[in-house]
C-alpha cells in the first residue's frame, strides 16, 4: 500500500516486514522516530519482536549481539554520537559473524553539537566489516532494510543502512509500504548453523591464540568479497518479486558521458536534476552513485567511469589530514587501472544545503579544469 | 513542478500543514514531497516547511528557495521575517488573518487570498484562544484559492494525518475553503 | 578426558570464536606445587563447652532449617538443652570468633529454642530399648545424675535413678528460681530423659538412709554417685544460730516449692555466688530491699555476670568488702549485723585477690532476715567409709568419674565441688561413656589434640558487623511481681537471624565460594560436600583465600 511516510518511518517499516524478533534501542537524542514506531508495533502487537530499551547505545547494540548470537533477527538504530559510543561492539558484532541490521542517520558529530546531515559518523566505521549500504528515497530506506536481513544472514556479517538526516530521515514522501505476508517468502525466517543453546553448550567469542585469529579475519574478508554476489542476487531476486531494484552502483547518463560526478546519498538525487539540465545544454555530464560502499564496488566503478575525460567526487564528509573519504575510495580504485583525472569536492558538512547551483558549480568546475586542487575543493566555505 | 514555502510558527502545525498538502496531492496522482527547514524549534519561533509536487519523479533533496506559492499560518511574520524571498511573480500567497491585505503592497506581484483561519479553528474547537491550531483550515483555504488541489483530496488527507479531532479538523479545511477571501489590487 | 582438536585447514574452522571442544585433555593440575584439601577444624565454641556440644554444626543446621537434626546433635552432647540454653554461664561466647569482630554469637539463646523445639517435638525422641543385661545405679537427679542415667540408657544398659527428694532434678528444682527455669520447663526435659530408654525411678530414696552405697556396688553392674553438695556452709560468726538468719538454700527451697515467704521489709544476703543472686532476686519479689554483702569486690564475684547484672537491674544493693562479724538481736524486731571493713590483699591460690581486714573499720547493718550464701559442702557420711575422699568430696581420677572403687564413679559437684550445671552435666555424660567401655569391653578412644582457628583465620570481608539478637524479656514491674519467666526466647526469625550471624568456624557451610571462584572449575560440588578435581587444581589457592571460614588447608607437593 501506498502511503507518504517519512524516512524514519520507512526504515520502521521494512523492520516490521522483515519478521524481526529482537529490537534493541537507546531511547533518547541522537535517537529517531525509527524505534518510536517500532516501540508502538511491538506494543499493539503488529510486530511480534522483543522491544529491549536500553541505558547507552553501547548497551543496545550488545544486547543486539547476545539476541543474534541466541539465533533471534535482531535490529538496532542509531545515529550519530551513539554509533561512535557503540564502536567496540560494532567491532564485536562482526567478528562474532552476526547478521545484525542497524539504520544509522547520517548526522554531523560533535562539536559542536550539531543534528544536522553529514556522512562522517557512519564512515568513521568504515574498516570495521559491516557492509554499508547508503540511500537516497525512503522507498529506497525501506526495501533496503528488507534485503539486508538476507545478505546478512547469508554471508554472517551484519549491514548498516545509511541515511540522510532530515533529508530523508524526516522528509515525507510516497513510499510503496510492503507487508510481512508478501515479504516472508523472500525473506524466510533466520535459522542459524550454531548458536547459543542450551542443549548444545559452547562458549562463544572466547580467545584465539594466534594460530587461529589469522584464519578468522580471513575469513570475513572472504565473506565480504562473497557478499558482492550475494548482494547484487539479492537485489534481483527482490526486483523481480516487487519491481523494484537499487544495483550496487547506479550510473546516470555516463555511457558517453566525459564528465562524471560521483555521489552518495541524497546529493545523487539532486545531483540527477542538475545532470538533466546541463545535458539540455549539450554538455556531456553524468553522474554514478555509489550505493553499496562496504564491500566497495571496484568493478562497476571502474568499468563506469574509465571512459570519462574528467571524474568529480562529491563528499559530505572529511578526513582530517587526507581527502574526501569517497574521494579516497574511488582515487584508489581506479589506480593502476585507468589514467582518468579524478577530482575531490567537499561540500555540505553539518547539514550545509546541497542545492542544484552548489551541484551545478562543481560541474562548472570540473568541465573548466581550471583554478582546480588536484585533490581536494572546497565548495561554498564561507571564507 | 510545484514548490510551495509554508510560515508558521513553532506549534501552529506548520509542518504538519506541509504534509497535509503534500498528503493531498499523492491522492491525486501526483508525486509529492515534503519536509521542514530544520532547526532547533520552539514554540512561537517562526518556522518554515516545504512541500513539492510534480507528474514524475522528485529529484531535488534540498530547501525550496524559489517557491511558486506561500501559505502564511501568522501574518504577524510578514512584519518580521522576509516571507516573499524568492517568490515567484505570480505565485499566491494564502494567509491566516481577518485584516484587508489590499493594501499592503503584496498584491502588486502576488495574487493573495485571506482567511480568518484562527476563528475558524476556535469555532471547531481547535486549540485554545490563544494558540488555535490554524494548519487544517489554511490547508482548505490553500486548495481554494489555488485550485491546484480538490477539497475531497484535502479532506482525505486530514484523515489521514490528524490524530485526533478529524471531523472537525475537516469541517474548519471546508469552511475555509468556502470563506477566503481574494485581494485584490486598489 | 577430552581429546585434543587441531584444524588442518580454515575451511575446518567455525567461522567465528566459539569452542569446539573442551579442554580436558589438557591436564592443568601437573602445574600445580600446593594442593589444598578440605580440612575441618573445631570451632573455637565447642572447644570453650564443657560438654563439647557440636554448636557450629547445629546451628548451621538451624540456619537449614533441619530443627530435629539440630536436636539430635545437641542431645548427642547434652541431654537437657533446655536447662542450659536457660541457666548456662555460657563460656562458649567468650570463644566465639565472632566477639572479636562484633559480638559473640547468643548461643544458648539458640540451644534453649532448640531444645524447646524437642520438647515441643515429642516424636524427635526415639526410646532406646534395653539391649544390655548389665543394670546401672544412678544415685542423685541433678544435672549429673540425669545426665549419666541418658547416655547410658541410650545405650541400652537398665538404670535406675535414686533420688533422696519426692521428684527428680536436684539443685536444677531447688536451688534454681523459676524465673530463670520455670518447674514445667524442668518437669518436661526430666519426663523426656526419663522415658528416652530403659530408666526405673525410685525417690524418696536417700543415700545412708534408705540406700547403701556397699549394697549398691554388689547389685549393680555399676553405680553413678552424684548427690552434689547438701548442706550450707556456716558463716562460723557469734549470734549466727537463732531468729532472723536462714541459710539461702533453704529459702530457695521454700520458693521453689511453692512455700509462701516473707524475710521482712530489709533483707542482707552474705555471699557473692549464683545462690547468693538468686536468694537475693527471690527476696525482691517477696518485696524486701536487699543488701548483698560480699567480701571482696563485684570483679571478684563467682556469680554469673548476666545474673549479677539482673540482680542490679531488679534493684538489689550491693556491699563490698564487707564481712559479717557478730549478729545481735533483741527478743523481736531488726538485727544488728556488725561487719568489718574489708580490703583486697595478696592473691590466693585461685588467682583472686585475697580479702584482709582493713584495719579496725567497721559498720553495722540492720536487717529483718539475713541469708548466708557462702557456699554449700557435701555430706560425706553415706560414702566416708567406701571410697577415698578429697576433703569431704568424692576423690575422682582424670575426667571419667573413676573412684577408688572399680564399679563406682562420681560426678558433678560431688565430686568437683561446687560448679556449674553444664559441667555436671559434662561429668555426668562422660562417667557414663566410662561406664559404658567398661561394661562391654570396648577400647579407650584414642585422644586427638584438637586443632582449631581464631578471628585471624577469618575471611571478614565476607562478613557485616552486626549486634547480636537480643532475648525479649518481660518489663521489670512483671519480673518483680512473681516468679514468671524473665526471658521469653527467640520467636523463629530471631532465631534464623542470630543463627546466620555464626561465621561457621573451620568448618565448610556450603556457602560455595570456593564453588564460585576456583578459576579452573576444579571444585566439584556432590550433594553434601565439595571435592577438589586434582587433574586441573592449579594450586593457586583461590578457593583457600576466598573460604570465609577456613574450612580448607593446604599442603605442599611431594611432602
Amino acid at each position: 500500500m501506498k502511503k507518504v511516510i517519512m524516512g524514519n518511518h520507512a526504515v520502521s517499516y521494512g523492520v516490521r516486514a522483515s519478521d524481526v524478533r529482537v529490537i534493541s534501542a537507546y531511547p533518547i537524542t541522537p535517537q529517531t522516530q525509527v524505534v518510536e514506531l517500532l516501540s508502538e508495533m511491538c506494543a499493539n502487537g503488529e510486530l511480534d519482536a522483543k522491544f529491549i530499551a536500553v541505558e547507552s547505545e553501547h548497551s543496545a547494540l550488545t544486547a543486539c549481539v547476545g539476541a543474534s548470537a541466541a539465533g533471534s533477527r535482531t535490529f538496532t538504530a542509531t545515529s550519530s554520537q551513539g554509533l561512535l559510543l557503540m564502536h567496540e561492539i560494532i567491532h564485536w558484532a562482526v567478528g562474532a559473524r552476526l547478521p545484525i541490521v542497524m539504520s544509522n542517520v547520517n548526522r554531523a558529530v560533535g562539536p559542536p553539537w550539531s543534528i544536522w546531515t553529514d556522512q562522517n559518523d557512519s564512515l568513521s566505521q568504515r574498516d570495521t566489516g559491516w557492509l554499508q549500504i547508503y540511500c537516497e528515497s525512503n522507498q529506497e530506506v525501506q526495501d533496503t532494510i528488507i534485503q539486508a536481513f538476507k545478505i546478512a544472514e547469508t554471508v554472517m556479517l551484519p549491514v548498516m543502512i545509511v541515511l540522510d538526516a532530515f533529508f530523508l530521515s524526516h522528509t515525507f514522501e510516497i513510499v510503496d509500504i510492503l507487508e510481512p505476508e508478501s515479504v516472508r517468502p523472500f525473506l524466510p525466517p533466520y535459522r542459524p548453523a550454531k548458536k547459543i543453546d542450551v542443549a548444545d553448550p559452547h562458549s562463544f567469542g572466547n580467545l584465539a591464540s594466534p594460530s587461529e585469529y589469522f584464519e578468522l579475519r580471513y575469513m570475513i574478508e572472504k565473506a565480504m568479497e562473497d557478499s558482492r554476489e550475494v548482494i547484487k542476487r539479492t537485489d534481483k531476486e527482490f526486483e523481480e518479486r516487487f519491481g523494484r531494484g537499487y544495483g550496487v552502483v547506479k550510473p546516470y547518463r555516463c555511457e558517453d558521458a566525459d564528465y562524471i560526478l560521483v555521489t552518495s546519498g541524497t546529493v545523487a538525487s539532486t545531483t540527477r536534476a542538475v545532470v538533466d539540465a546541463m545535458r539540455e545544454e549539450g554538455i556531456k555530464i553524468g553522474s554514478l552513485k555509489v550505493r553499496v560502499f562496504r564491500p566497495f564496488p571496484f568493478d562497476e566503478v571502474i568499468a563506469t567511469l574509465s571512459k570519462a575525460k574528467r571524474v568529480g567526487v562529491i563528499d559530505r564528509n572529511i578526513s582530517f589530514g587526507h581527502h574526501g573519504i569517497f574521494y579516497q575510495e574511488v582515487k584508489s580504485a581506479l589506480y593502476g587501472r585507468t589514467d582518468v583525472p579524478v577530482t575531490g569536492f567537499i561540500t555540505g558538512l553539518g547539514g550545509r544545503d546541497v542545492t542544484p547551483p552548489v551541484i551545478r558549480t562543481i560541474a562548472e568546475k570540473l568541465i573548466k579544469g581550471t583554478n582546480l586542487e588536484p585533490d581536494i575543493n572546497w565548495i561554498g566555505v564561507k571564507i | 513542478m510545484i514548490e510551495i514555502r509554508t510560515h508558521g510558527r513553532g506549534g501552529q502545525g506548520a509542518v504538519i500543514a506541509s504534509e497535509i498538502l503534500a498528503d493531498a496531492f499523492f491522492r491525486e496522482k501526483k508525486f509529492v514531497q515534503a519536509f521542514p527547514a530544520f532547526g532547533v524549534e520552539r514554540r512561537g519561533a517562526p518556522v518554515v516547511s516545504f512541500t513539492r509536487v510534480s507528474d514524475g519523479e522528485i529529484r531535488e533533496r534540498c530547501e525550496i528557495y524559489e517557491p511558486d506559492h506561500l501559505v502564511v499560518l501568522d501574518p504577524v511574520l510578514i512584519e518580521t521575517v522576509n516571507i516573499t524571498a524568492g517568490l515567484k511573480p505570480g505565485g499566491w500567497i494564502v494567509i491566516n488573518t481577518n485584516r484587508d491585505m489590499c493594501g499592503s503592497g503584496l498584491c502588486e506581484t502576488f495574487r493573495v487570498a485571506t482567511v480568518d483561519a484562527n476563528s475558524i479553528a476556535l469555532k471547531y474547537g481547535l486549540g485554545s484562544r490563544s494558540a488555535p491550531i490554524v494548519n487544517t483550515a489554511i490547508v482548505g483555504a490553500f486548495a481554494g484559492a489555488t485550485k491546484l488541489v480538490g477539497l475531497p483530496a484535502v479532506l482525505e488527507a486530514i484523515a489521514e494525518f490528524v490524530p485526533v479531532r478529524k471531523e472537525n479538523n475537516m469541517k474548519a479545511a471546508e469552511e475555509a475553503f468556502k470563506s477566503l477571501i481574494v485581494a485584490s489590487k486598489r | 578426558m577430552g581429546e585434543k582438536i587441531t584444524f588442518k585447514s580454515f575451511k575446518e574452522m567455525p567461522i567465528c570464536a566459539m569452542s569446539v571442544a573442551d579442554m580436558t585433555y589438557n591436564l592443568t593440575g601437573s602445574w600445580r606445587n600446593v594442593r589444598p584439601y578440605y580440612d575441618f577444624k573445631v570451632s573455637p565454641c565447642r572447644l570453650g563447652c564443657p560438654t563439647m556440644e557440636n554448636i557450629q554444626r547445629y546451628i548451621f543446621l538451624v540456619t537449614q532449617e533441619r530443627f530435629e537434626e539440630a536436636w539430635s546433635e545437641l542431645m548427642e552432647a547434652n541431654p537437657m538443652p533446655s536447662v542450659t540454653g536457660r541457666v548456662c554461664f555460657h563460656p562458649c561466647m567468650e570463644k566465639c570468633t565472632r566477639k572479636d569482630f562484633d559480638q559473640s554469637i547468643n548461643i544458648p539463646a539458640i540451644e534453649r529454642s532448640i531444645g524447646d523445639r524437642g520438647l515441643d517435638n515429642p516424636g524427635w525422641m526415639k526410646k532406646a530399648p534395653a539391649t544390655k543385661k548389665e543394670k546401672v545405679a544412678v544415685v542423685g537427679s541433678g544435672p549429673a545424675g540425669l545426665s549419666a542415667a541418658y547416655y547410658l540408657a541410650r545405650r541400652g544398659y537398665p538404670v535406675t535413678i535414686f533420688e533422696a527428694a519426692p521428684s527428680l532434678g536436684g539443685t536444677l528444682r531447688w536451688g534454681i528460681p523459676e524465673y530463670r527455669l520455670p518447674n514445667d520447663v524442668l518437669d518436661r526435659v526430666v519426663a523426656q530423659i526419663v522415658e528416652s530408654g530403659p530408666i526405673t525411678v525410685k525417690t524418696g530414696a536417700a543415700l545412708g538412709r534408705d540406700v547403701d552405697l556397699a549394697k549398691l556396688e554388689k547389685e549393680f553392674a555399676a553405680v553413678f554417685v552424684g548427690v552434689g553438695l547438701s548442706r550450707s556452709r556456716p558463716l562460723g560468726v557469734p549470734g549466727e544460730d537463732g531468729r532472723g538468719v536462714e541459710r539461702g538454700l533453704d529459702f530457695l527451697r521454700r520458693v521453689n516449692g511453692g512455700e509462701p515467704v516473707n524475710p521482712g521489709r530489709s533483707v542482707a544476703v552474705v555471699g557473692g555466688g549464683n545462690t547468693a543472686m538468686d536468694v537475693a532476686r527471690c527476696a525482691r519479689r517477696s518485696g524486701a530491699e536487699v543488701t548483698v554483702v560480699y567480701r571482696r569486690t563485684m570483679n571478684e564475684m563467682p556469680a554469673i555476670k548476666d545474673e549479677i547484672e539482673e540482680a542490679e537491674h531488679e534493684g538489689v544493693k550491693f556491699r563490698f568488702l564487707a564481712a559479717p562479724k557478730s549478729i545481735e538481736r533483741g527478743a523481736s524486731g531488726p538485727l544488728t549485723v556488725h561487719c568489718q571493713q574489708m580490703k583486697l590483699g595478696d592473691p590466693d591460690e585461685s588467682g583472686r585477690r585475697r580479702p584482709v581486714p582493713d584495719g579496725d573499720a567497721s559498720f553495722a547493718l540492720s536487717v529483718d532476715t539475713l541469708f548466708t550464701a557462702i557456699g554449700e559442702e557435701a555430706d560425706d557420711a553415706p560414702y566416708a567409709k567406701l571410697l577415698e575422699r578429697d576433703g569431704n568430696l568424692v576423690a575422682t581420677k582424670g575426667e571419667w568419674g573413676e573412684t577408688s572403687r572399680t564399679k563406682v564413679f562420681a560426678g558433678g559437684d560431688v565430686a568437683t565441688g561446687a560448679a556449674s550445671v553444664v559441667e555436671a552435666v559434662a561429668a555426668g555424660r562422660k562417667a557414663a561413656e566410662r561406664i559404658a567401655r567398661m561394661l562391654s569391653g570396648e577400647p579407650e578412644p584414642a585422644v586427638e589434640e584438637p586443632r582449631t582457628i581464631s578471628i585471624e583465620n577469618i575471611n571478614t570481608a565476607y562478613f557485616t558487623k552486626g549486634k547480636r539478637v537480643l532475648v525479649p524479656r518481660v518489663p521489670l514491674d512483671e519480673a518483680l511481681a512473681g516468679y514468671r519467666e524473665i526471658h521469653t526466647g527467640y520467636d523463629d526469625r530471631m532465631l534464623r537471624r542470630e543463627a546466620d550471624r555464626c561465621f561457621s568456624c573451620g568448618v565448610c557451610n556450603f556457602c560455595d565460594n570456593c564453588w564460585v571462584y576456583c578459576p579452573d572449575v576444579a571444585v566439584r560440588r556432590l550433594e553434601n560436600e565439595y571435592e577438589f578435581d586434582y587433574d586441573f587444581c592449579k594450586g593457586c589457592l583461590v578457593c583457600v583465600i576466598e573460604c570465609p571460614r577456613n574450612a580448607i588447608s593446604t599442603r605442599e607437593e611431594g611432602k
